[in-house]
């Protein structure tokens, strides 16, 4: 779900695609090879429902392109490589470093992803320009994935 | 376009809504940054990491839901999909159906009464047989599947689907793990950690396979989720010779993954569920469906038989 959030912006879009993604994947399950890892598998599948999905929705929503889907893919490959984690455990890190943010940051954050208010919204509440809440997101999550590699380096190093 | 408008529609798209900013994928295909992808990686995660728990349910109740429909909407496409759901959804009711203690009791019970025995009943160490028979409806066609259900106390499970397109089709819990034979196919989860980077595919088999979990969870949740009611008494559907007092439990929460309505026929001097049908509500995206349970009697069967060895092709 993470891949699919980070390449489709509409929240109902990538909840079909992940559905997809299952149902494909589960549909297609006895092609799969067992002694390779599930996860890059399924999101090869996704990333085909993402090519899908933006060349219908290319004309009504700003989507991105089979550049951005492989810049991701390699990001979150290279996430995944380290070892001894998992998933879960990524994600605790990630909340780890959510806490180390500022009070601040951490209520921009809180406000962008839990009560999923998107920048305007965020912007009318604070009295701040729309374009300066970007920016500050922009710059908490560039730290929150710096944390993240970070942590993950440093833990693997262990 | 250059870089600084192409970072300003990225941080449009993460943080607006789309359609403020229109614009065609190929004005955006050159942003090549490793901090976007870097960024994108943090977005992906922050949204599934705050997501809302109650959206998070309603998204996996979704895709169990799809795994029904699947094969409901294109018939050729197989069962297998639709075998993971109904066993979801058969687990869950299953649960109420295991019944096997023997209370005899001259006194009207409560509703609650009634149902706290069904509960305490299932524990019983004897394995049961039910037909179950799932009716769906999706997009206004009616569908019904229907699989032999076997149950051995609260922690042996299989259910055989018969008459699927791929065979064997089986899934079931051993009381250790949680496992899926389809044709050649076995994956098993523990539920333990995994240690060798199979997380993705143990989270999968959990997510499919999650109906198992769900017996004890809804057994424990009627109580407090549902609103109990004894209906008049009636006689057994096909045991016209029994008259039973049906027990109907109402969903009272919002919790959206458990069934809206299910009714319950114990036997009336056993207090064995001898048939129950479970309606699982109906909505825009899942259609209305119902599960009916008929209890077919008792057989020993050796404990191999919940595991998926005994059911795979090539043992």
């Amino acid at each position: 779900m993470t891949y699919i959030r980070s390449c489709v912006r509409d929240p109902g879009l990538a909840e079909d695609i992940f559905q997809e993604t299952l149902l494909t994947g589960w549909s297609k399950l006895d092609e799969f090879d067992q002694s390779r890892p599930l996860a890059p598998w399924l999101r090869g599948i996704a990333m085909n429902l993402c090519r899908n999905a933006w060349r219908r929705e290319a004309r009504s929503v700003l989507v991105f392109s089979d550049r951005m889907a492989e810049m991701a893919e390699s990001t979150l490959g290279k996430i995944e490589q380290h070892d001894g984690d998992e998933w879960g455990e990524k994600l605790n890190v990630m909340r780890t470093c959510l806490d180390g943010l500022t009070p601040k940051s951490r209520e921009l954050i809180r406000c962008r992803y839990e009560d999923n208010h998107n920048a305007a919204r965020i912007a009318r509440d604070t009295s701040a320009n729309p374009s300066a809440i970007r920016k500050r997101l922009q710059r908490v999550r560039l730290l929150l994935a710096e944390c993240l590699e970070r942590n993950l380096v440093e833990g693997a190093g262990a | 376009m250059n870089e600084e408008a192409n970072n300003d529609l990225l941080r449009m798209w993460l943080d607006d809504d789309p359609q403020q900013h229109m614009k065609m994928a190929d004005e955006v295909a050159h942003i090549d940054d490793s901090d976007v992808a870097s960024e994108l990686l943090a977005h992906g995660m922050l949204s599934g990491l705050l997501e809302p728990v109650e959206e998070r349910e309603y998204r996996v109740q979704n895709i169990l839901d799809r795994f029904d429909s699947q094969v409901a909407d294109r018939h050729l496409r197989g069962p297998r999909p639709s075998q993971w759901r109904q066993l979801s959804g058969i687990a869950a009711a299953a649960v109420l159906l295991i019944g096997a203690g023997f209370w005899f009791t001259s006194t009207p019970l409560s509703a609650e009464a009634a149902i706290d025995r069904v509960i305490r009943s299932v524990q019983f160490p004897v394995t049961r047989i039910y037909a179950v028979k799932i009716f769906a409806n999706r997009f206004g066609r009616d569908s019904v599947r229907e699989c032999k259900l076997y149950n051995h106390g609260m922690e042996k499970t299989a259910a055989v689907f018969e008459n699927a397109v791929r065979s064997p089709a089986v899934i079931g819990a051993d009381g250790e793990r949680r496992w899926m034979v389809i044709g050649q196919t076995v994956w098993t989860s523990d539920g333990a950690p995994p240690a060798n980077g199979n997380a993705f595919r143990q989270r999968l088999v959990d997510l499919i396979t999650r109906g198992h979990v769900e017996i004890n969870s809804l057994l424990t949740q009627i109580p407090s989720s549902y609103d109990l009611r004894l209906l008049p008494p009636h006689p057994l559907p096909g045991q016209e010779q029994l008259t039973s007092q049906p027990i109907e439990a109402t969903l009272s929460s919002a919790n959206r993954r458990l069934p809206q309505r299910i009714v319950i026929w114990p036997h009336p001097d056993s207090g064995v569920v001898t048939q129950m049908h479970v309606f699982r509500g109906e909505d825009r995206r899942r259609g209305a469906n119902r599960m009916e349970f008929v209890f077919e009697g008792e057989k020993n069967v050796p404990d191999a038989f919940f595991t998926p060895d005994f059911h795979r092709i090539d043992r």
